[in-house]
């Protein structure tokens, strides 16, 4: 694979790793034809990011498809996962790179196994990372995003203004819909104390979206540290979001479209409420099969105190962390291919 | 005539920062030379005890009344008095790292800004920076070897940043990133910088620095080469 | 100007007060608990609302506000909100625990409200104390940094809560509200008399301190020398700073200070102590933490008019920050030398 980025979209691609780096500790890599795609999923699979770059986003782009179909008709395309620290470290410093990197090549040394950066420079500097590459399955969450009967289209300001509400070491906030309301108020059933902790709801008028589409009230919990990691990226490229979700223990897709250049996905798992909870635990026994060398991730079950709808039962389950056949938190699905 | 000061770590590294006379409003010596050994920290701690604050200048007063007497500050802004009295303590060995230009096989002077960024971003999970000098290309490039991965900056000859490029011989030379890593701040606050490499592959960092005057200082670095390491990884 | 108001709802009868009373005794802390028990929710009703634009001045009211409660929470983790008809108090008191730090900081409720409404426990106690993290506080009010208009109310939610509802500006003509329930628990009047106002005693200096900045960045180098300082001033205008270790020995001095004339003024709790003649240029001094010192000057206020440093001679350092109504009195714990 041999693709080259020209310098305005490199401040695009370099976000983008910024991005994925606050939702997983690896990158997913594989050239398509129709174009690159990065990918990562956090260690309790409970959140996916994805990112898309096709073919015009690039000044040159080689998916690498034409060279192994000569070669070698039984090898499949390459696909390989670098740790998420080194491909940081090539975008370090954005500031810098916006300002100096006139563009930036990336091919495959697949006799090294290394994924090679190559950073041209102002002064005919060349910044070269050679970063350790291991070859793996394709990383690929199965969602359906027209087919979500609630649908919000919003400017990232209108969300950064309305998360900025929140203290910054909130972990989950929950989004409640309904035709004539949209809001959010942070969770604190999982707190040791929910008591001592501040409460805080913000209500957003359905007008101030540029799309609102409520098909199903409903609320919904979320991980909001990996949705500001998409804010981020969205807020800096002035660019909408889009919301996709139905309701509680299914999962929420935010998407961003860039035209024909590229495409981002995150989906998160939504916190599933009593009445979900029987009909979600039977799809978790098709939903993730792992492959053999994927089993030594360790799945780092999230804790949850069930939310129990009815008043005065007070009953609480805390979650075994490998007790996965009673999850509280609804799994996306997600299909390792060979 | 003047002022310099040294600093040693592991006896690999040695950094100079040299102050001349011309800087000092007065500068009165009653004997030839004076060398003692103090607590940096605590020096750097009273130089700056009013801030810097831009627009208000500080005015410094240095005294040394001779072996085992304490060096006096005495630093004055806006009517307001610091007075600080340091113990001195006995000198050790300076080191002398004998390195001549005679002896030397490749030297480059290049403007300071980009071998900024370079150093300030260095992966610091890698032990060793190599230094490749060679009057063919990639000309002068630094490398690490770390944990992601190896990284390679090259900077050829032709660049506008570079301002002299002599360099006879290609040399690969590799040097502990730790001893080298502290010249992040002498190459941050200098316009320009030169770096030479003599036959036993010791390397000398020179950083020009120049004040709101428009005077000039020096700051030099030299370092032995890095001798455990083997081959070390190919990229 | 128009200005931001501020609602507090607290509505007892005086037959509740007889139970409370006999409860509190027995149950010793859940009188209030009780009360919510006995008496439908109905009993905390929202007094009426008034809503009003602010105007750019009220704006800077509000962040100079948040600003005072910001330099407490950089100090304190918790402290205590006594509520009264004039004025808002943020007490910390002196207790072992708290490191022999004492705060005491007095708001004048109409210099910040347009519309204040209170009633306390009874009509002889007239008040409310309320143990708050000012941290909490200072969080909802950063968030109202530009807001249309910001209610205060004392409401019970799952727990006795100080609600901040704020309007914020949106780029569209709709209006954005944003809730904070900042959990407090209320203190039992049996309680209240930990939280009065410290009383001062007679001083030997009384100066202005020096610029807040400059006396910050000296601290903060002074810090990595040593832990302790001593600080010594007189009553010739003339203040010391000076810390002394075995590598070095550092001394900053600062001339023509004021010594404000209130040091006459401050009522003496030794009146039989008979008043010696001193001399101007006696230094007196006291030794203390330059962390703890370094800390305060950090969560200063913004733009203080005045700082005056009291001190008793190896004793008390007492520091007085004035700036228009608002004053905070910080006591800072002094070390043996």
């Amino acid at each position: 694979m041999k693709c080259v980025i020209p310098g305005i979209n490199i401040k695009v691609f370099g976000r983008a790793i910024h991005a994925l780096s606050k939702i997983g500790d690896e990158i997913y890599v594989e050239p398509l034809e129709h174009g690159l795609a990065l990918r990562t999923v956090n260690s309790s699979r409970s959140a996916y990011g994805c990112f898309m770059f096709s073919p015009t986003f690039f000044q040159h782009y080689d998916d690498g498809s034409g060279q192994i179909r000569s070669e070698d008709s039984e090898q499949d395309a390459i696909r390989c996962k670098v740790a998420m620290k080194s491909c940081l470290t090539v975008f370090k410093s954005m500031s810098t790179i916006e300002k100096t990197v006139e563009r930036c090549k990336i091919k495959l040394n697949m006799d090294e196994s290394r994924l090679v950066f190559q950073l041209h420079c102002k002064h005919g500097i060349v910044k070269t990372h050679n970063l350790a590459f291991i070859e793996c399955e394709t990383l690929q969450a199965v969602f359906s995003k027209d087919m979500s009967p609630n649908q919000l289209t919003a400017q990232a300001k209108l969300l950064s203004d309305a998360v900025v509400n929140f203290q910054s070491n909130q972990e989950e906030i929950t989004l409640m819909i309904s035709p004539e309301k949209i809001s959010l108020k942070n969770y604190v059933d999982d707190e040791p104390d929910p008591n001592k902790v501040v409460h805080t709801v913000v209500h957003l008028a359905p007008e101030e979206f540029d799309n609102c589409q409520v098909g199903v009230d409903t609320d919904i919990t979320f991980c909001l540290k990996e949705l500001r990691a998409i804010l981020g990226f969205a807020e800096a490229l002035s660019m909408p979001l889009n919301i996709h979700f139905e309701s509680a223990g299914r999962p929420v897709v935010f998407g961003i479209n860039s035209d024909t250049a590229f495409e981002a996905n995150l989906v998160l798992a939504t916190l599933a409420d009593a009445q979900t909870q029987a009909s979600s635990s039977q799809q978790q026994s098709t939903s993730v099969r792992a492959k053999p060398s994927q089993k030594s991730k360790t799945t780092n079950g999230i804790r949850r105190q069930q939310k129990s709808s009815e008043k005065g039962d007070n009953q609480t389950t805390l979650v075994d962390r490998t007790d996965r056949s009673v999850p509280f938190v609804s799994e996306i699905y997600l299909f390792f291919f060979f | 005539m003047g002022f310099k000061v040294t600093v040693e770590d592991s006896k690999c590294v040695q950094a100079n920062a040299f102050i001349q006379e011309a800087l000092f409003h007065e500068f009165v010596m009653k004997e030839d030379q004076i060398t003692f050994k103090i607590n940096l920290t605590v020096l750097l701690e009273c130089l700056t005890i009013f801030g810097g604050t831009p627009g208000e200048s500080t005015s410094l007063k240095m005294c040394y009344a001779g072996y085992g007497c304490p060096l006096i500050l005495v630093l004055e802004e806006d009517g307001v008095l610091t007075d600080c009295s340091i113990k001195t303590l006995e000198p050790d060995e300076i080191l002398d790292f004998n390195f001549c230009s005679t002896n030397v096989i490749n030297k480059i002077i290049m403007k300071s800004e980009c071998l900024k960024e370079a150093f300030s971003e260095l992966d610091m999970s890698s032990d060793i920076l190599q230094f490749l000098m060679s009057p063919d290309s990639p000309h002068f490039r630094l490398s690490t070897f770390g944990n992601a991965g190896s990284t390679h900056s090259d900077f050829p000859k032709e660049s506008d940043m570079m301002e002299s490029f002599q360099c006879t011989q290609t040399q690969t030379n590799r040097y502990k990133i730790s001893l080298l890593k502290p010249s992040v701040k002498a190459l941050a606050l200098s316009t320009r910088v030169s770096i030479r490499t003599d036959n036993r592959g010791f390397l000398s960092l020179q950083f020009m620095i120049k004040n709101e005057d428009g005077q000039v200082c020096f700051v030099e670095f030299y370092c032995a080469p890095d001798e455990d390491v083997d081959e070390g990884p190919e990229p | 100007m128009a200005r931001w108001f501020c609602i507090v709802v607290f509505d007892i009868d005086l037959t509740v007060e007889q139970i409370l009373t006999v409860y509190s005794v027995v149950t010793t802390g859940k009188a209030f608990l009780i009360l919510s028990v006995l008496f439908p929710r109905g009993v905390y009703q929202d007094k009426v609302i008034v809503r009003e634009s602010l105007s750019c001045e009220s704006l800077m009211e509000v962040n100079y506000y948040a600003g005072v409660i910001g330099t407490l929470s950089k100090l304190i983790k918790s402290c205590v909100l006594r509520i009264t008809p004039g004025n808002w108090y943020f007490i910390l008191a002196e207790k072992l625990a708290n490191g022999g730090i004492q705060i005491w900081c007095e708001l004048p409720q109409g210099h910040f409200f347009d519309e204040y409404a209170m009633e306390g426990v009874s009509k002889e106690a007239n008040e409310i104390y309320l143990e708050v993290a000012p941290d909490n506080i200072v969080k909802a009010l950063k968030t109202a940094s530009n807001a249309k208009w910001i209610k205060i109310k004392l409401t019970k939610k799952h727990v006795p809560c100080l609600t901040f509802e704020i309007d914020q500006p949106t780029l569209s003509s709709h209006s954005r509200t944003v809730v904070h329930d900042v959990p407090v628990s209320v203190i039992p009047r049996r309680l209240w008399e930990d939280y009065e106002e410290p009383e001062l005693p007679h001083f030997d200096v009384s100066i202005a301190m020096p610029q807040m900045k400059l006396l910050k960045n000296m601290i903060d180098k002074m810090k990595n020398l040593s832990n302790h300082m001593v600080l010594s001033a007189n009553q010739n205008g003339e203040m010391k700073l000076s810390v002394e270790t075995d590598m070095a020995a550092v001394s900053t001095h600062f001339r023509d200070l004021i010594n404000p004339s209130t040091l006459d003024q401050v009522p003496s709790s030794h009146d039989s102590s008979p008043e010696r003649v001193k001399d101007p240029t006696e230094f007196s001094k006291a030794r203390i933490d330059i962390r703890k010192f370094a800390q305060f000057l950090s969560g200063q206020l913004v733009n203080p008019t005045k700082v005056i440093c009291n001190i008793v001679h190896n004793k008390v350092v007492h520091f007085l920050l004035l700036n228009e109504d608002v004053s905070l009195q910080y006591f800072m714990p002094v070390v043996a030398s």
